[in-house]
């Protein structure tokens, strides 16, 4: 019951006395209704409150009601367990392979991502600094554009290194149109996210674990497996989550190389009942959105059974020494080599590939013939593109919009938490929150389903429209978003905000002139990375764009479903070039930390 | 010194009024019924120990926190009455605080803090540069006007906290331990400068701090507080001298408390000996009581003097620079004397009058702090 004690008066404007005796019931209703109702606490968590309740909450109930109904919206038949008998009639297959890709882009990741994790943060490898700056940049390329370039080297039997490599050797190259090359490429890029969960918990330990560890006799490798891994557990296990959930709900990869090579998956099922089969599949896209929600809510409650104890994992946090804990010795250039390796095979080698297809006309075997042909005339034809400029500005409006909202909203039910404490406080942010433990497609699905039938007044509907589309950005970046403002706003001193009350500012003004300038370079820093996040993103959008509601991802892989592959290979050279100026402003113009 | 004349001061020269004051927090009080007022122009002091609810006050007083009951006015104008249902935001109170913590906003410059609450006080635009520099030249701050607060130290952040507090020339002034984050020596300095700008400005201040030392230097009255009520009221010199209760007269320094037994009118037996001594209620006879002695009181006893006076063997002679303080055990009791003059060295044995107006006897039942 401390809560009163942090809790900023609850407002009454002006010395007004009731009449003594006159209605003393009718008097005390309207003394509390000022003092509860009108006030700034109440007033902004009412709001928070009804933001949370659209974005989040009405759209899984709409979709999990919707999925035990028959026909879709607009219309509402009555009850059945139809759409599920469908869902798991006709996908056999796609359950497995559901499974098969979530699992294994979870665990290459996990390996790659902890290695470099513990060679950044834990030896005396050369670079740490450009291996931590080179991973953690991979997430500022969009998945699409990484997926071109590996189509374009290992795409078929026409991938430029393939081609390479069957001229040169026996072998016949591989395929990345199949279940191990659609690992491969999305592991590849989910290795920042394992990256920067992992090396941020690894860094706070203190090198004595360790040093102890070896005082004691265990060699370097037991230190490694007991020690390190030991006590970065809860990372570990929360890094392993996020890529299984991602898994289940991203689209990009899945549709880029498992259509071709006919691995179908749950998202791409959701995808074509909802996109490309006549009649819409809506009954059976939200029965299966809603297999997909239950299959990450399991997993989340393993994970969240795992770390139960999680207090025995709290560390002495290290005093900041510079000194690694482990020398590496003769490996040193080993591991730095691999660094190396690594680096060339998820930032050169593909960029070089989009470079060499966007000049190219048609993707085949690179000899002097194809390269003699070598042409800005992509770039040209794209200019002349109107439908490329006006997916462009939706989405630069989209992702500086919903970024502006969704940070300013995040600072919002992160103040709300930090401040007024208490059980409404923390209903809002675990709704905020809940996004993360749902996977893409479905947030998608449940708020197509949702707002494909509301029509607000004046025959206006956000379907089709920019506004669904901006919904649903802001929900998939919203926990990200309050994670990212709860440690500024914690740091954040109420005496701040007391003294510009008693200064003579209102609540409002307050808000306004001190607490969210005092956020501000929280508030960048998260901007830029839901800005990056949308400019990437493509499973919301291509599930609720429509014409003239392009965004630059769905424009690319429209080009890419029509073949223009070089196309699609110029507008990634364009989005890899501008996500590493970001990379480079957020790091060393507004030097700000990235992390989750 | 001189000091207004204690009288009933009526409602217009009353600066801040609070009345019954109580404040739970859950199961627990913070404050169980507290009544003061302030004169205009006066300086008070709520002195008492951490958690004793001074700064619950003053945070009422401010509106940053609603009493459970209770009622305040600030210069007349009632701000907060749980009778009659009236609460004043913080930002409708003329009153202005100073923060332990300074609160001095990062992302202003020091012109900008400083001018802050004018925009407020609907002083014209033309006014405000006029007023910054004038609050800034009181606390001689003037040339860091454009400086931001990251680049000042502690105490010049506390500086730029007084000088936004009084730009607005507000009715109340309140302080919350201003000085308990500056190390000793700007300590010691800015509370000078406070006691000055009091002068100067004419302002009204209420300030809390568990600090006697301040409170004794600074105030023209304490309250010296514990467990959500006020122990005792009165000048710096009624509350160091006659303190109400043992535990005022603990809160202000007195080391020495030591047990005896009431001799008769004016007479304690403690020390081995018998004191002349202040009574602080009617004691029979025979009572034991509590005996608190200052530690200044102590003098060398004259020789053939009728004084009563007591011998005690000095265990441990100091040389404070203004004072020397001796740790004598006088009857297989430890006390602390301080005196201008040395009373002896290490194993002198020595008779010692004390002065009367420097021991006061206690019941011994009022339960110690």
């Amino acid at each position: 019951m401390t809560e009163t004690s942090t809790e900023p008066v609850e407002a009454l404007d002006d010395a007004t006395p009731s009449k003594a005796g006159a209605a003393p019931e009718g008097a005390a209703l309207w003394h509390a209704v000022r003092h509860r109702v009108l006030s700034f606490p109440f007033a902004l968590r009412v709001v928070l409150s009804v933001v949370v309740f659209t974005l989040v909450v009405l759209p899984f109930y709409r979709l999990i009601l919707g999925s035990f109904q028959e026909g879709g919206p607009p219309e509402r038949g009555p009850l059945t367990l139809d759409n599920y008998r469908d869902t798991f009639d006709k996908s056999s297959d796609i359950i497995g392979n559901t499974l098969e890709f979530a699992v294994g882009q979870t665990v290459v990741p996990l390996v790659i991502g902890v290695l470099l994790a513990w060679v950044v943060t834990r030896t005396d490898v050369p670079w740490r600094g450009v291996w931590e700056f080179s991973t953690i940049g991979l997430y500022f390329i969009p998945l699409l554009a990484a997926g071109t370039a590996w189509s374009i080297l290992l795409g078929g039997r026409n991938g430029m290194l393939n081609e390479v490599i069957r001229a040169a050797t026996p072998w016949d190259g591989f395929d990345v149109y199949s279940m191990p090359g659609m690992i491969f490429v999305q592991s590849l890029y989910l290795v920042p996210l394992v990256f920067l969960v992992v090396a941020a918990s690894m860094r706070n330990v203190s090198p004595d674990y360790e040093h102890a560890a070896r005082i004691n006799g265990a060699s370097p490798l037991s230190v490694f497996f007991r020690v390190t891994l030991g006590v970065s557990r809860p990372a570990l296990l929360s890094a392993a989550v996020l890529c299984f959930i991602i898994g289940l709900g991203s689209m990009e990869i899945p549709l880029l190389f498992g259509f071709p090579a006919k691995e179908h998956v749950f998202t791409t099922d959701i995808f074509h009942a909802l996109r490309v089969r006549m009649p819409r599949e809506h009954g059976r896209a939200s029965a299966t959105g809603v297999v997909l929600l239950a299959a990450s809510m399991v997993v989340l409650i393993m994970y969240l059974r795992s770390i139960r104890h999680s207090e025995r994992y709290v560390t002495v946090s290290g005093k900041g020494s510079q000194e690694a804990p482990t020398r590496l010795g003769r490996w040193r250039w080993a591991v730095f080599a691999a660094c190396c390796g690594f680096f060339f095979f998820t930032m050169i080698l593909p960029f070089v590939a989009v470079v060499v297809g966007s000049l190219l006309p048609y993707i085949g075997r690179p000899d002097t013939e194809l390269l003699a042909q070598s042409s800005l005339e992509n770039y040209r034809q794209l200019s002349d593109n109107p439908i490329l400029w006006r997916s462009l500005k939706n989405s630069l409006t989209l992702s500086l919009g919903a970024g502006l909202f969704v940070m300013v909203f995040s600072a919002l039910i992160a103040y709300s938490v930090v401040r007024f404490k208490g059980r409404w406080s923390r209903t809002i942010d675990y709704g905020a929150s809940l996004p993360l433990m749902v996977p893409a497609v479905v947030m998608a699905t449940s708020l197509l389903y949702t707002y494909i039938t509301l029509d607000l007044p004046g025959g206006f509907s956000i379907y089709g429209t920019l506004w669904i589309m901006a919904m649903a950005y802001v929900v998939y970046f919203l926990p990200v978003g309050v994670r990212q403002m709860t440690g500024p706003v914690v740091q954040l001193s109420a005496d701040l905000e007391h003294a510009s009350r008693i200064s003579g500012a209102g609540n409002l003004a307050t808000m306004a002139r001190i607490v969210l300038p005092i956020l501000r370079p929280a508030l960048l820093g998260g901007l830029v990375l839901a800005f990056i996040t949308y400019m990437r993103e493509f499973t919301l959008s291509v599930l609720l764009f429509r014409s003239g509601t392009e965004v630059i991802t769905t424009v690319m892989y429209s080009f890419y479903n029509n073949g223009r592959l070089p196309f699609v290979a110029a507008i990634s050279v364009g989005l890899w070039i501008a996500g590493m100026l970001l990379m480079v402003i957020l790091r060393f113009v507004l030097k700000a930390r990235i992390s989750f | 010194m001189v000091r207004p004349e204690v009288t009933t001061p009526s409602e217009d020269q009353l600066a801040l009024r609070a009345d019954g004051l109580h404040k739970k927090f859950g199961a627990v009080t913070a404050l169980a019924g507290v009544s003061f007022s302030i004169r205009t122009g006066e300086f008070v002091t709520l002195l008492g120990p951490s958690g004793c609810g001074k700064s619950t006050i003053l945070r009422i007083l401010a509106g940053i926190e609603t009493p459970t009951r209770g009622a305040v006015a600030i210069g007349g104008k009632v701000v907060n009455d749980t009778e009659r249902r009236i609460l004043v935001q913080p930002e409708r109170r003329d009153l202005s605080m100073v923060f332990q913590s300074y609160a001095v906003w990062p992302h202003m410059s020091v012109a900008a803090n400083v001018a802050f609450p004018l925009r407020y006080r609907k002083v014209p635009r033309s006014e405000r540069r006029d007023r910054v520099t004038e609050a800034l030249r009181a606390v001689r701050m003037e040339e860091y006007v454009d400086r931001y607060p990251h680049q000042l130290s502690g105490g010049q952040q506390q500086r730029v906290a007084v000088a936004r507090s009084i730009v607005g020339h507000p009715a109340l002034l309140l302080l919350d331990e201003p000085l308990s984050n500056l190390d000793a020596r700007l300590r010691e300095d800015m509370r000078v400068e406070l006691k000055r700008l009091h002068l100067e400005l004419g302002l009204t201040m209420l300030y809390v701090t568990h600090d006697q030392s301040e409170a004794l230097a600074m105030s023209d009255r304490i309250l010296v507080m514990d467990h959500g009520l006020v122990l005792q009221e009165g000048t710096p010199e009624e509350v160091y001298r006659s303190p109400a209760s043992l535990t005022v007269a603990r809160f202000l320094g007195v080391k020495n408390i030591v047990a005896g037994r009431v001799a008769g009118d004016s007479v304690v037996e403690a020390l081995g000996g018998s004191l002349p001594a202040t009574m602080a209620e009617p004691l029979a006879p025979g009572a034991d009581v509590a005996v608190a002695i200052r530690p200044d009181g102590f003098e060398l006893a004259e020789e053939g003097s009728s004084r009563p006076s007591i011998s005690g063997e000095i265990r441990l002679a100091q040389f404070l620079g203004g004072a020397y303080e001796h740790e004598i055990d006088a009857g297989g009791t430890m006390v602390i004397a301080q005196s201008p003059q040395r009373l002896g060295g290490r194993g002198d044995t020595v008779d010692l009058s004390i002065d009367p107006e420097a021991v006061i006897a206690f019941p011994a039942d009022e339960p110690a702090l």
